[in-house]
């Protein structure tokens, strides 16, 4: 099994930016996936597979902290973001949380609808559902911006 | 992307956009402030203080073994006694994930006469998934006015090792529809709880924390929020 530095090493980046899409804050993301390391540095010898419990651990912290911080500003997006890039990026921060996570995870991380409904620890139907309504929702609100 | 592009959107479409604008949204951060050295300063922190709890059980533990001791000799004659183990009987910790693990002991306990070491309860499992405006049984470890106070931090942290949250951190009481009346506190307080899907299994992980010596404040039934 790989060590923690080579973990620490390949994953900080890529946890950090999925927390910064969950939660639209760069500081707040950090405090997550600084967690998320500690709780997987203290379990380290129980784990299978840290990757997969780390992202689990970011991925609910995003969540709770959403909860302390109740509504966060969208993400500040790419300087060369246009308009439709920058409301898709409203409606997506306006989504609950559990379905932001949703989508995240399955656009940006590219994860299967079973590897999310693992993460979030949710039925696959739950997760096929969320993912259906979100792309509606999304759909929805960029057609209205017309 | 421009907004006229969007005529005859199909999912796919949407989906494209999606991952570029997620992609380069994602970009531009690289997560530099995350650092080793400081995650290794937070677990040794942690563990300082769990060591410090668990010192505090069980120096209790010891004592209250003495006193059964003490009892044990009153009621049998001295020949059927076996002192305690030069090592001490361990107990581990249940996990929600792993009930097969819990209440296992080692067998370092010297003969069948030596008083049982009693099983802990087990940890039940949390209800995942919270949702806006959802019933939920919570369990309050700890609350207070400050987020940072050691109390909320060490339920965390005690939380933490009963394998729930995964780092979930605090909210404000007030998120939890109910709890701050039953439990007698502002709204603005904050807490850390873990939450059930029925009182029995809330009631369940009150007597395992209680049994680690952590005494929870309270099990609330709650309607959820913050959440959207």
């Amino acid at each position: 099994m790989a060590d923690f530095d080579e973990v620490f090493r390949r994953e900080r980046t890529p946890m950090v930016r999925l927390a910064y899409l969950m939660l639209g804050s760069e500081s707040l993301a950090e405090e997550v996936v600084h967690d998320g390391f500690v709780a997987l540095l203290e379990r380290w010898d129980r784990i299978d597979n840290p990757g997969a419990y780390l992202r689990r651990c970011v991925v609910n912290g995003c969540v709770g902290a959403r909860r302390r911080a109740r509504r966060l500003p969208p993400p500040a997006g790419d300087a060369s973001a246009d308009l439709g890039a920058a409301h898709l990026t409203d409606v997506l921060m306006g989504l609950p949380p559990q379905r932001r996570a949703m989508v995240v995870l399955r656009y940006y991380a590219d994860l299967t609808q079973e590897d999310i409904a693992e993460t979030l620890r949710l039925p696959v139907g739950t997760v096929k559902s969320g993912l259906h309504r979100a792309l509606g929702e999304l759909k929805e609100a960029l057609s209205d911006a017309r | 992307m421009h907004v006229d592009d969007m005529e005859d959107l199909d999912e796919l479409d949407v989906e494209r956009q999606l991952r570029r604008v997620l992609a380069g949204t994602a970009s531009t951060v690289s997560g530099e402030g995350v650092r080793q050295e400081a995650i290794t300063q937070s677990v040794a922190r942690r563990r300082r203080r769990r060591w410090t709890v668990r010192a505090g059980i069980m120096a209790t533990g010891m004592a209250a073994t003495v006193a059964g001791l003490v009892a044990v000799r009153a009621d049998h004659s001295p020949d059927t006694i076996s002192g305690p183990s030069s090592e001490p009987t361990t107990t581990a910790e249940p996990t929600p994930s792993s009930p097969t693990t819990s209440s296992t002991t080692s067998s370092t306990s010297s003969t069948s006469t030596t008083p049982a070491t009693t099983a802990l309860p087990e940890f039940p499992p949390e209800l995942t998934g919270l949702s806006q405006g959802s019933p939920a049984w919570a369990l309050y470890l700890a609350v207070a006015p400050q987020s940072d106070s050691p109390e909320l931090l060490a339920a965390d942290a005690a939380a933490g090792d009963a394998g729930y949250g995964s780092g979930t951190g605090f909210s404000n009481v007030g998120c939890d529809w109910g709890a701050p009346e039953a439990l007698g506190v502002s709204s603005d307080w904050y807490s850390a709880a873990v939450y059930f899907e029925t009182e029995s299994a809330a009631e369940q992980a009150r007597s395992a924390f209680e049994a680690r010596g952590h005494p929870p404040v309270g099990v609330v039934q709650v309607t959820t929020y913050c959440l959207d």
